[in-house]
Formats: structure tokens, C-alpha cells, sequence
């Protein structure tokens, strides 16, 4: 009688043992099933749309007013005239660009030589490049709600931000210029006005 | 007597993890060498060099400061200039004035002024004055930007004139007033 009874309490604990380890295989096919299999007709498209245009924003607008008032307010050589910062800005006042082509690596001086225009384009390209999906996002609407943008809600002081509110809110000048800008009808006035703004 | 003990090694840990929280802070102040030989640690102390590096609220020295620096005379020697006026205003238009001694220092204790930047600045002797186009947007050190050479990142040191002119250095320092600046012309 002990014997078989020992035998019961054995072979229920093997039934304990499967039933778990079928929980377990089970669990993992159902994770399994979750994950989605590849769409080979899913992709993310980067380049001109079919009309010739892109959901960038301009680069000759770019060039006529935003490059000088982040260059005048945000690149100092303590603040985005830095290589490490995410949103790095080159300036005559402040960092220099790297240029392999040239006679030096770094032909340019701080403080002296006038900003060169592929500085301008590399400022453009960090901009541009900081949050590429939200750019791309507030872009495909047009250049509305420009503050999704970490490009504004950090001097906006929206969000933390080391360099504390650099614009008062969004009269200032200095927002108006780059909001326009992305909005594709550069507010010429705005821009000039936000250079006077210590 | 034993839980005593217990908390007595936790505090002693605790401290020793706070007193190296920032190893870049230390490497900074470490990267800045020991005191020249022959100029005690004071006013006359490492012309050149990034004051509140060491003048700041993580230390080593107790000073602390708002804002300091050095005026050098030319643009290629590193020679003190002495009675400089550093004019400063901060965004909310309060100002404060400093003026150089024999090797150039000048500094703003933080008990005397918080300055809210953008900070402006311009520096003036005699006939001569010479205005920072671009403002200070948070460093308290002119010379943490102003470094030699001149460079891609740096306008290098700040000097009155902005030629050359070979002129003697300051008579009756007590310490030499020609900093040994690497990097310097
Ligand atoms: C590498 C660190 C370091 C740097 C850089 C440095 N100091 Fe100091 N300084 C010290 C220490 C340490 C003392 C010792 C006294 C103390 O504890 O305040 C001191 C003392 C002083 C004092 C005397 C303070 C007092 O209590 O009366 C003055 C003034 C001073 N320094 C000015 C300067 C100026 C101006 C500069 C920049 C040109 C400068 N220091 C750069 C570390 C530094
Ligand atoms: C954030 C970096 C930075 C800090 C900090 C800084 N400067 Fe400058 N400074 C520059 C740059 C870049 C230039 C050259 C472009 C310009 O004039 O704005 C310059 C230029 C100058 C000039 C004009 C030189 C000339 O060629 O006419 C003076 C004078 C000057 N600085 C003084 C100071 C003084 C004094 C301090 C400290 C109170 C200081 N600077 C702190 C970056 C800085
Ligand atoms: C209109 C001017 C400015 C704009 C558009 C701007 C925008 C931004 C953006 C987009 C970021 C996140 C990306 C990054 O880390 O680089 C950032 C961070 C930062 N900014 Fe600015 N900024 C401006 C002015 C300044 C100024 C004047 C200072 C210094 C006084 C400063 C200091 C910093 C620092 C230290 C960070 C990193 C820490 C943080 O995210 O808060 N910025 N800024």
C-alpha cells in the first residue's frame, strides 16, 4: 500500500512537470505568433516624392535668415558650438567646420573668417537631421505645429532645455523666423528683427 | 553598538561616493596641472587658465566666482595687462566692472553677482576699447573659449591690442607677468 501510494504521489508530480513545461512551449508560440512577419511591401521612403519636390525644408530660405539667428543666439562656443551637442551649429563667432578639402582641415578661425557657405549647409543638415520622423511629420503638414519640433520646444523652454527659454513665446521674432521658414514663406521681417535680440 | 558601527561605514561610503560624483570635473581641474613654481595660489595664480573650473561650486578652491579671466596686452605675446576695465551686463541689464591686475586676472565673486546670461562684454584702458561682438551664453571663464592658438574653436586669449606691439612688460609684479601659455606665439 505505501509503495503504490508513493508511485501516485511520483506520478502526479511528472503530470505537474508536463503540464508546465506545455504552459511554457504554449507561452512561447503565443509570443511568437505576436510578432509580426516582415512586410516586403512596407518601407520608409527617403528622396524626392513623384512631383520632383521634398519634404525637406528649404535650403536657399534656410540660407537667408535661420542660419543667422541660430548662428547669432544658439552657437556660442558654450552652448551649439560644441561637436558634441546634437544640434551643433558652426558660426564666425563661435565652432568652425571641418573641411578635408581644403588646404587645412580646419582653414577657418573663430572669430574672424566670415561663415563659409558650406558651414551653412552643415548647419542646415544638423537641423534638418536632429529629429528626421518628427521633420518629416510636421513637414508632410506643411510646416503646421512647428513646436512638435525639439528644435522649438527646447528654447521655447516647452522641455528642459540647459540653455534655459532663449524665446519669450511664439511672438518672438526668433520663432517666427524659423516657423515661417519651415512653413515655406520665410517671414524676411522676423528674421532681421531676430538678430537685434540679445 | 554594532548597528552604530554598521551606519557609521554607510555614511563613510556615502561620502567617499560623493566626494568623486563628477570624475570629468576632476579630470578637468587635474588636466590644469599644479601651481607654477614661485606664484602662491591667489590672485596672481595660473593667468591663462579657466578660473571657475576650479572657482566653482564643485571646487577645489573656496572662491567661488561668477565670472573671471585674463587680459594679455598683444595678441601673440602672453603678457599680463595691467588696469583693464572688464565691463559686464547680463541679460536683465544689471552690471559689474572689474579691473586687471599686473598678470591680467580679473575676477567677479558668485557673492557679489549672479549674473543671468546672455552675458555681454567689452574691455577698456585708456583710449582703447575692444567689444565681444557674440554674447557668453553660460561660462564663467573667459578663458575657457578664449584659448591659444586661435583655432576652429577658439578666437584665442583676449589681449587689449589687437596687433602685436612688442611693449615691456608691467614693472614692480610680484610674481613674472608673462604667463607660460601653451600654445601661445
Ligand atoms: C586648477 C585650479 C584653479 C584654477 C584654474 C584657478 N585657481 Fe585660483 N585658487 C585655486 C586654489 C586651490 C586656491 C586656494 C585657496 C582656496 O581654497 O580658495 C586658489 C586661490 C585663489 C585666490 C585666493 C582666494 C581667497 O580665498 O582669497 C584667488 C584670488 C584666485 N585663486 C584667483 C584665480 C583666478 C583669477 C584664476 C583664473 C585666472 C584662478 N584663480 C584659477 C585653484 C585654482
Ligand atoms: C563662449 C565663449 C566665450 C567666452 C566665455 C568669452 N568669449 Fe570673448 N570672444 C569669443 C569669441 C568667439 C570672440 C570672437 C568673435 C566676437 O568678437 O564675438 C570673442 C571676442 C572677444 C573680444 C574681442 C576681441 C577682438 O578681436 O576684438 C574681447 C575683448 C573678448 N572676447 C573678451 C572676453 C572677456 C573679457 C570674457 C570674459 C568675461 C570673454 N571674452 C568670454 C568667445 C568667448
Ligand atoms: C534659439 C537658440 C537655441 C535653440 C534652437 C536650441 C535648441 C536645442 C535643441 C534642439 C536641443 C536638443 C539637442 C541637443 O542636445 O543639441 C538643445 C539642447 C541643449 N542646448 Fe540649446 N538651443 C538654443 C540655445 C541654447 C543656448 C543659448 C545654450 C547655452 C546657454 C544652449 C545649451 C544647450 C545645452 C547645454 C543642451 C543639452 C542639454 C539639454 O538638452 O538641455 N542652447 N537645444
Amino acid at each position: 500500500m505505501k509503495i503504490s501510494r508513493e508511485s501516485a504521489r511520483a506520478s502526479e508530480a511528472i503530470d505537474v512537470r508536463r503540464v508546465a513545461a506545455s504552459a511554457c512551449v504554449l507561452g512561447f508560440l503565443a509570443i511568437a505568433a505576436c510578432v509580426s512577419v516582415p512586410d516586403k511591401d512596407r518601407q520608409t521612403y527617403v528622396g524626392p516624392l513623384a512631383n520632383g519636390q521634398t519634404l525637406a525644408p528649404d535650403f536657399t530660405l534656410y540660407k537667408s535668415g535661420p542660419d543667422a539667428y541660430l548662428g547669432k543666439r544658439c552657437s556660442t562656443l558654450d552652448c551649439h558650438g560644441q561637436l558634441g551637442r546634437g544640434l551643433r551649429i558652426f558660426s564666425p563667432q563661435g565652432l568652425r567646420a571641418f573641411d578635408a578639402s581644403g588646404a587645412g582641415y580646419f582653414p577657418l578661425t573663430s572669430g574672424k573668417d566670415l561663415e563659409s557657405d558650406d558651414e551653412k549647409r552643415q548647419n542646415f543638415l544638423s537641423v534638418v537631421g536632429l529629429e528626421p520622423e518628427v521633420m518629416t511629420q510636421v513637414m508632410s503638414n506643411g510646416g503646421a505645429d512647428p513646436q512638435k519640433l525639439l528644435l522649438l520646444k527646447k528654447p521655447l523652454l516647452y522641455e528642459g532645455h540647459k540653455g534655459g527659454q532663449v524665446m519669450v513665446d511664439i511672438s518672438d521674432p526668433g520663432y517666427k523666423c524659423l516657423a515661417s521658414w519651415l512653413q515655406g514663406a520665410l517671414d524676411q521681417d522676423a528674421c532681421d528683427k531676430s538678430l537685434l535680440v540679445r | 553598538m554594532k548597528a552604530t558601527f554598521t551606519l557609521l561605514c554607510f555614511g563613510a561610503a556615502l561620502l567617499a561616493i560623493g566626494s568623486c560624483a563628477d570624475p570629468v570635473h576632476d579630470l578637468q581641474v587635474k588636466a590644469l596641472g599644479g601651481e607654477a613654481p614661485n606664484i602662491p595660489a591667489g590672485d596672481y595664480h595660473r593667468a591663462g587658465q579657466p578660473c571657475t573650473t576650479c572657482h566653482g561650486q564643485y571646487g577645489p578652491a573656496t572662491k567661488q566666482f561668477a565670472i573671471g579671466g585674463t587680459i594679455f596686452h598683444g595678441p601673440d605675446k602672453a603678457i599680463g595687462e595691467e588696469g583693464v576695465r572688464v565691463e559686464m551686463i547680463d541679460a536683465t541689464g544689471s552690471q559689474r566692472n572689474a579691473t586687471t591686475n599686473c598678470v591680467g586676472n580679473f575676477f567677479v565673486p558668485t557673492s557679489d553677482w549672479d549674473p543671468a546670461y546672455p552675458v555681454l562684454v567689452m574691455i577698456r584702458k585708456g583710449a582703447i576699447g575692444r567689444t565681444m561682438n557674440s554674447h557668453i551664453g553660460r561660462e564663467g571663464s573667459c578663458n575657457q573659449c578664449h584659448k591659444d592658438p586661435p583655432s576652429f574653436d577658439s578666437p584665442g586669449h583676449i589681449s587689449l591690442v589687437p596687433n602685436e606691439d612688442n611693449a615691456p612688460p608691467p614693472q614692480d609684479c610680484p610674481v613674472s607677468p608673462v604667463a607660460s601659455l601653451p600654445g601661445a606665439r
